[in-house]
């Protein structure tokens, strides 16, 4: 798991997670890859806050960025599934920002590429050479439970044994949301009783039925904040 | 394995309302380009676009997103079930004409929108409006019970939202997906494509020799999805099956596509696998074919290493409506059910001089195919790759 909020930024065995603060932490490549990936620097906010999210995560799963130490690149076919309520709207202004200037005439093509709110999913798969499936989610009041949702069924059909879901919304969020980004990584587990498996593992199952869709344990989970504050 | 079947589709491009005009306008080699006068394009690389005729949206802040104006038009305009008279531009839509009373329930139909930018129109009075809006919109207008969302994988969106919607019907989750798919010109969008070199000056030649970029173009469509039970209930009958599905990623360029073609080969090998089906049963496929160089290169590539390019053939259709987007997999997935029905692949319009490799592939001719199947694929910003074979009902 790992997240990016405005009080706090990390992984779980590291940091103590918590949802509001006053602004948010600046966001460098020094402070949040393990790996030097230069288009970091140019990214758009949104993209910043997601893809460090992502990276955060797959630390804490020890999930290494995909060029090794002998410049090898490693691809895995590990999913990627976002959720968002407002998407790159903070981006989108600034690009119109941009094509207001001189008529039209002085666009943005670096700006441009980030308003594709995917697009920081795409550089996460570049990163972590990430050859799964990959799209963003965007829905109204958003709990974070569709893309989770999602991504169980990726689990479920047996295509991935690995899959990254979160949300990451802009600081323009007008909802109870925070604005911020927390990704988790869902891997399926044989749970036999040969294999009980890690008991310091949180395991997610979901429910039969339409609501509650998933348990952490005997606890409903109704939002993927809830599901952050439960593990924690 | 429970089958996934398209019951109800429709679509309004550059050329015209309705699966008839776009098939018989790209058999035609028409091209449905017009100069653009919803701003000025004198700073962009091209004027043209292929513009929906009479679109025309907003110029003040309180007004209606060019998208919303869309969505209505396509879900009202469907000529068997809105008789002349009953469609208003203005009035909410009514989810039983389009999906019968029982899908308008509790646990009715699930709503998956696709577009890349929704109501990004809006954004010229300083107003945002997240694309989130579009379905939750979309879904109150249709009296849904519930918001549904959008799906935004750069162009492979609705190709995506397809695949889901019918992934969730296969798995017994939904029993009914309606997918609504759409983009619009908007000088937002127009402005970045110009910006970043992928659009051409002139009309887009996808798979020639002298191709040189893309040219824009709107649309939208949507696909009514059931499962054999429902489609049994609703005693509808169905336009096609959505055999199979797959999504990769390259993992290798955010704007540009892995040269090799590796997601893309993944995702189509994946759509064989998810319907069943051998590699060489494929005859016939859809491309993505924007036009620009690296997009259609590394498709020719794919196709060559995966088929036999003796006994394939294949087109893309953005020579004629311009590259649409994120509507442009559920436009061209309306287009193969009626490909399928007629057995006829239309040409591909602007293509004069195949690109080295396509020569056997592309042809500017209408072919018939034998087939009963169809591949269709789009790949999109952010090495992304979706596949879906759609065939005939058996």
């Amino acid at each position: 798991m790992g997240w990016v909020f405005s009080s706090s930024m990390g992984r779980p065995d590291r940091v103590q997670l918590s949802l509001s603060g006053d602004h948010f932490p600046e966001l460098t490549g020094k402070s949040v890859l393990k790996n030097p990936y230069k288009p970091f620097g140019r990214m758009d906010n949104f993209s910043k806050m997601g893809f460090a999210a992502i990276a955060f995560a797959m630390d804490h799963a020890g999930i290494s960025p995909s060029t090794t130490r002998d410049g090898v690149k490693k691809k895995r076919n590990i999913a990627l599934i976002a959720g968002s309520e407002t998407g790159c709207l903070e981006t989108d202004l600034l690009y119109q920002a941009t094509l207001s200037r001189a008529g039209g005439a002085l666009p943005s093509p670096a700006l441009f590429a980030y308003t594709l709110p995917s697009c920081f999913l795409g550089e996460a798969s570049i990163y972590f050479g990430l050859t799964g499936e990959s799209y963003m989610v965007e829905e109204e009041n958003m709990t974070g439970l569709t893309p989770l949702s999602m991504a169980m069924d990726c689990l479920e059909s047996g295509l991935y044994r690995a899959v990254v879901c979160g949300v990451c919304n802009s600081e323009l969020t007008k909802t109870d949301s925070p604005p911020g980004a927390l990704f988790l990584v869902l891997e399926s587990i044989d749970n036999s009783d040969d294999n009980p498996g890690d008991p310091a593992v949180p395991v997610l199952t979901r429910s039969p039925g339409n609501k509650p869709l998933f348990h952490l344990g005997k606890r409903e989970i109704k939002t993927l904040v809830d599901f952050f504050e439960y593990v924690f | 394995m429970t089958p996934v079947y398209i019951v109800d589709a429709h679509v309004i491009t550059a050329l015209g309302s309705g699966v008839e005009s776009l098939f018989g306008g790209v058999a035609a080699g028409k091209k449905g380009f017009a100069r653009v006068d919803r701003f000025d394009t004198s700073a962009y690389v091209s004027p043209y676009a292929g513009l929906i005729s009479g679109l025309s949206f907003s110029i003040k802040p309180e007004e209606t997103s060019g998208v919303l104006i869309l969505a209505r038009k396509l879900l009202k305009d469907r000529v068997p079930l809105y008789p002349a008279g009953s469609a208003n531009s203005v009035d909410p839509i009514n989810s039983v004409d389009l999906l019968g009373p029982e899908d308008s329930l509790d646990l009715g139909a699930l709503l998956i929108t696709a577009s890349t930018k929704g109501p990004v129109d809006l954004i010229r009075h300083g107003q945002g409006s997240p694309v989130a809006s579009l379905a939750g919109q979309l879904a109150r207008e249709l009296g849904l019970n519930r918001p549904g969302f959008n799906i935004n994988a750069a162009c492979a969106s609705s190709t995506i939202a397809l695949a889901k919607g019918a992934d969730l019907i296969r798995r017994g989750r939904e029993h009914t997906v309606l997918i609504v798919a759409l983009d619009v010109i908007t000088e937002f969008v127009f402005s970045g494509f110009s910006a970043i070199g992928a659009m051409s000056a002139s009309p887009a030649m996808p798979f020639d020799r002298d191709r040189q970029g893309l040219t824009l173009g709107e649309g939208a469509a949507f696909l009514l999805l059931m499962g054999k039970e429902r489609l049994e209930q609703t005693n509808r009958r169905a336009l096609a099956e959505i055999r199979g599905w797959g999504i990769a990623c390259d993992a290798a360029h955010l704007t540009a596509p892995d040269r090799t073609g590796s997601g893309l080969k993944k995702a189509v090998i994946q759509a064989c696998k998810s319907g069943e089906t051998s590699l060489d049963s494929i005859h016939a496929i859809n491309a993505h074919g924007t036009g620009t160089r690296y997009n259609d290169a590394m498709e020719i590539e794919v196709f060559k290493a995966l088929f036999n390019p003796r006994s394939l053939m294949a087109n893309s259709i953005k020579g004629s409506i311009g590259h649409t987007l994120g509507a442009a997999g559920a436009i061209e997935a309306v287009l193969c059910t009626k490909i399928l029905e007629k057995k006829v692949l239309p040409g591909t319009p602007g293509l004069s001089h195949p690109a080295e490799g396509a020569g056997t592939i592309f042809s500017r001719d209408n072919r018939e195919i034998t087939s009963d199947s169809i591949l269709t694929t789009n790949s999109g910003f952010g090495g992304i790759n979706a596949a879906l074979i759609l065939g005939g009902v058996r």
